[in-house]
């Protein structure tokens, strides 16, 4: 018997849900949930990720979504930004990328799936 | 500091993989599709192969709100993994885009000739008259070429089947040198000829203190001996090359179709650690679809 062409192709959504691990020297880690909007990281207060350490630039880095993929970009900062030990200006992430921005690590995680709605 | 010193080379790997395109899950971290990269420094666009990965560089081109006019590709040799993103990038397709398209002119064949029969209907539906764009097709012969502040080196590189070309790219004392496509092995392993000490020589000063060599490295150590005269270098010689010569940063290039994101974060481990602990270090990584590095 064959199968109904609406039940096999139809009411399908990729969901693509990411998050951030946040581990900063002399606070505790934390989750920071990727909801599509601009995540800006730095020193400053106005950052959405507030890194306060000295080696952190005041506006240091930004990720940011673009159709399925979240892009890392460096804000010229003084002191880099690191994606796998690999000093970027941008990088698409991927699933369990570490980012290292002075002595704070973040840590990409993402799972994309497709299913039924 | 002069404006030329501090302005920066912004390095784009649009396609990292060799021989052919390896789409699927495994391969999503490092990329699927063949060499593509682009370089651009102020208002100069540099681009280096047309491998698959062209093509999502000219979708992004058409998107932009700064559509690049004049556009400079430099191709290190025809083979398939090096053109065929081609007939699919968009600028090409875009009036008032001036396309100058640089190769060897030692393939016996005219280069120009090479690309059209490319597009011809037997292998594609689109002929490559249907390109609207400004396209000049140069062989090139003199040493460098000046492309505003940028200047271009090359040199032939014969351990190839049907050889290649590498290209150094170079602004005030930055340099990025991308040479992929030769058998390293064949020319600094084993008992050298006469010849191959020359070519080992020229490799070197070409390559010696660049900021960013983009190099072949497609065989693992292992896995080289039974691809000796496949025209591809092994990681472990080229890495050796590398750090004598002072490069600052190797990024080992034209992966393996057979190799998976799991073995190439493997191997990044593994030389990574290594490099990074010698005096002085070397950073080394594999390239991967979607990385800019400003050097």
């Amino acid at each position: 018997m064959m199968l109904s062409h609406e039940s096999v192709f139809t009411d399908f959504t990729t969901a693509n849900a990411a998050h951030l691990d946040i581990f900063c020297p002399g606070q505790s880690s934390y989750t920071h949930v990727l909801d599509g909007e601009i995540v800006s990281i730095g020193r400053s207060e106005e950052c959405t990720l507030e890194i306060p350490l000295s080696n952190v630039s005041y506006e240091h880095a930004q990720i940011a979504r673009k159709k399925e993929e979240y892009i890392i970009e460096d804000l010229n900062s003084t002191n880099g930004t690191f994606v796998n030990n690999v000093r970027v200006s941008r990088c698409i992430l991927h699933n369990h990328d570490h980012i290292r921005i002075g002595a704070a690590t973040i840590e990409f995680i993402q799972n994309r799936t497709r299913s039924k709605a | 500091m002069t404006e030329l010193a501090s302005s920066k080379m912004y390095v784009t790997f649009w396609g990292t993989r060799g021989s052919i395109p390896t789409p699927g899950t495994s391969t999503e971290k490092y990329g699927g599709n063949t060499p593509c990269i682009c370089i651009t420094h102020n208002e100069t666009v540099i681009i280096l192969d047309a491998g698959t990965g062209i093509r999502n560089l000219g979708l992004e081109m058409v998107e932009s709100d700064q559509k690049p006019k004049q556009l400079h590709l430099f191709l290190s040799h025809t083979h398939w993994d090096h053109i065929q993103g081609l007939p699919f990038f968009l600028p090409a397709y875009s009036e008032g885009t001036h396309i100058a398209i640089y190769g060897s002119s030692k393939k016996g064949n005219f280069l120009a000739g090479i690309l059209q029969r490319q597009m011809d209907m037997n292998y594609f539906p689109v002929e490559m008259t249907a390109f609207k764009a400004d396209i000049t097709i140069n062989e090139i012969s003199d040493r460098a070429i000046q492309i505003g502040d940028v200047k271009v080196d090359w040199q032939e590189q014969i351990r190839h089947t049907g050889g290649s070309v590498r290209y150094k790219l170079t602004v005030g004392d930055k340099k990025v040198v991308y040479a992929t496509d030769i058998e390293l092995d064949s020319i600094f392993t084993g008992k050298p000829g006469k010849n191959d000490k020359v070519l080992a020589k020229e490799y070197e000063t070409f390559i010696k203190d660049a900021d960013l060599l983009i190099a072949d490295g497609q065989y693992t150590g292992e896995e080289y001996p039974s691809k000796a005269n496949w025209g591809h270098s092994s990681i472990p010689v080229v890495s050796e090359i590398a750090y004598k010569q002072n490069i600052k940063q190797l990024a080992v290039f034209h992966h393996d179709p057979l190799h998976s994101d799991n073995m190439l974060d493997q191997l990044s481990a593994a030389y990574g650690a290594k490099y990074h602990s010698m005096t002085p270090p070397m950073e080394i990584f594999w390239a991967r679809e979607g990385l800019t590095l400003a050097i």
